[in-house]
């Protein structure tokens, strides 16, 4: 009787967020306990949402080498992992984990959730990391975000594959990262 | 003959940067230097004398704000070189230039004044320049056009050229001069850079002798064995040195290059070339290159610079100089989206140019930015 107490105390202590920080150890190198526990709280919601973790370390490791007060990095979190939601709800729960952080990034340049849902249903097999990545990117160079939008959304329209995006963003793009820039 | 002027009025341009440089703020300059000390052996043209050159040059440069979307720079060359057993000879000058774009891209203007001189021989020298730039990925390209103008005291030049009489101005000053012809293309591989340079020189008196060479080459490699110190190897054949009746030669050189202040300026030894202007004229940085193996980020001048993000788990790394006013970053990126800052001196970090820039959570803002 008291190996099986044992044993259910051992799995509910592995099952705590406590314990689950210190399976990562770039959160336990970096972060406080009390931060690393609620940091870890996020990323168990995340995973039982299965919505990407990866996301959330590196923004709580991000507020660590930025300084940020703990609490500020659990809201920081929080707001990532309120991101990623969004972008779940406007792809749909199967969407896909790069999928996920496209439509996170893109939201965060500008996009819809609407926006986001449209690309899901117009984008060839549903796969939006890609057109929204270039989307981001346009938009990172300067466009505006209903031209980038809707130059993104006419060659998904019409089918277009990974590198036919790449192609429109070499097009658009007047000076993207790999090319010569213009001075500011 | 008419008598001809060895001060042009191209002069007006530095006393104008100065001008500029006088009434801007300071926060807005950017300072640069940079140190080149080579030596290896020579093969002098004409009289086929094998010899030693080295060589020791300082540039500096300057550069204020932009005006009316230019961007000014001032900038100045010391060198002093021994060429045994021809002469040991001492350079400088000062040249203005005005840059429509970076460092890139885009093209220059400049005037300037300067002068050689062995001791008791000296030329003072005028010039006049411009050029055009452009850049592929981590390439390089520029041409240039420059034409300088001597006026050499009587009995320099005439050791080895034969100056035509109607270069005799009154005073009797020998006025010598010539266009140069210039092009470079160069390779920014990050800790280390190749270039090559090709200068074709007509017109001065003294080439009119056909003996003379008017052609010059060099190529050269530069490893950034600290981010800034370099090791310079160049090979090349170099033009003569009309004022100081030097000859041409063939060349092979070992040398050291000190980045001191700003990011090294490449090309501070090309056969000629003019000083190349690294130059991100707000102090702005921009991110101009983001492939799996590599990010090159143009900066303003600083002693170093630093890149964070999530393809560093966020822990700061150190950027290269890697020529021309880049800084870079090798290291494996996954092809989808990320996020940096880059700081420089250790200054707040920044979004770089060239990102989409968002509220970072903690007060600040982050860059996103796609690898491909």
């Amino acid at each position: 009787m008291r190996r099986v107490i044992l044993l259910l105390a051992l799995g509910l202590l592995l099952r705590s967020p406590a314990a689950a920080a210190a399976q990562d150890p770039r959160l336990e190198a970096r972060l406080d306990s009390a931060t690393r526990v609620r940091v870890e709280a996020a990323l168990e919601s995340a995973r039982r949402e299965g919505l990407p973790t990866e996301p959330l370390v590196q923004k709580a490791l991000e507020g660590a080498s930025k300084g940020a007060p703990g609490p500020r990095i659990v809201a920081a979190v929080a707001t990532v992992l309120a991101d990623l939601r969004r972008a779940r709800e406007a792809l749909g729960p199967a969407a896909a984990e790069d999928d996920l952080v496209a439509a996170a990034a893109a939201l965060r340049a500008g996009a819809t959730p609407a926006m986001i849902g449209e690309m899901r249903r117009v984008a060839p097999h549903g796969a939006v990391a890609v057109p929204l990545a270039v989307f981001t990117d346009l938009v990172a160079g300067g466009m505006r975000t209903d031209v980038a939008w809707r130059s993104v959304a006419d060659l998904a329209r019409k089918g277009g594959d990974d590198e036919a995006f790449l192609r429109l963003r070499d097009r658009l793009e007047p000076a993207p990262p790999g090319s010569a820039p213009e001075a500011p | 003959m008419p008598r001809r002027r060895v001060l042009c009025p191209t002069a007006w341009l530095p006393i104008a940067l100065l001008f500029v440089v006088g009434i801007t703020p300071l926060r807005a300059v950017q300072f640069g230097a940079t140190l080149d000390v080579g030596t290896g052996p020579a093969t002098w043209d004409q009289v086929e004398t094998d010899g030693a050159r080295a060589e020791g040059t300082l540039g500096a440069f300057y550069r204020p704000a932009r005006v009316l979307g230019l961007q000014p720079e001032l900038s100045g060359d010391f060198g002093l070189s021994t060429e045994r057993p021809v002469r040991t000879a001492l350079r400088w000058d000062v040249m203005g230039r005005l840059h429509t774009r970076g460092e890139v891209t885009g093209a220059w203007l400049g005037a300037g004044v300067g002068g050689v001189g062995t001791g008791r021989q000296t030329a003072a020298l005028t010039r006049l320049e411009g050029g055009l730039r452009s850049g592929v990925g981590p390439a390089g390209f520029r041409v240039w056009l420059a034409r300088t103008s001597f006026g050499v005291r009587p009995g320099v030049g005439g050791s080895f050229g034969d100056s035509r009489e109607d270069t005799l101005g009154a005073g009797g000053k020998q006025v010598v001069e010539y266009t140069d012809l210039g092009t470079r293309a160069a390779l920014d591989l990050g800790r280390y850079e190749v270039g090559a340079t090709l200068v074709r020189r007509w017109g001065s008196a003294a080439l009119g002798n056909s003996a003379l060479r008017s052609v010059a080459w060099e190529m050269s490699a530069v490893w950034w064995v600290r981010p800034s110190v370099g090791l310079v190897a160049s090979v090349g054949h170099s033009l003569p040195e009309l004022s100081l009746a030097m000859p041409g030669a063939r060349y092979r050189s070992l040398g050291v290059r000190l980045a001191l202040g700003a990011p090294p300026r490449r090309g501070a030894r090309s056969g000629g070339a003019p000083p190349v202007t690294a130059d991100n004229a707000a102090g702005t940085p921009r991110l101009v290159l983001a492939t799996p193996h590599r990010l090159a980020i143009v900066g303003p001048a600083a002693d170093r610079a630093e890149v964070m993000g999530d393809f560093t788990d966020w822990q700061p790394r150190p950027l290269v100089p890697a020529g021309e006013g880049r800084w870079a970053l090798d290291a494996a990126l996954t092809r989808g989206l990320h996020q940096m800052n880059v700081r420089f001196d250790g200054g707040e970090w920044v979004v770089p140019a060239g990102t989409v820039a968002v509220e970072d959570g903690f007060g600040g803002r982050v860059g996103i930015f796609v690898v491909r």
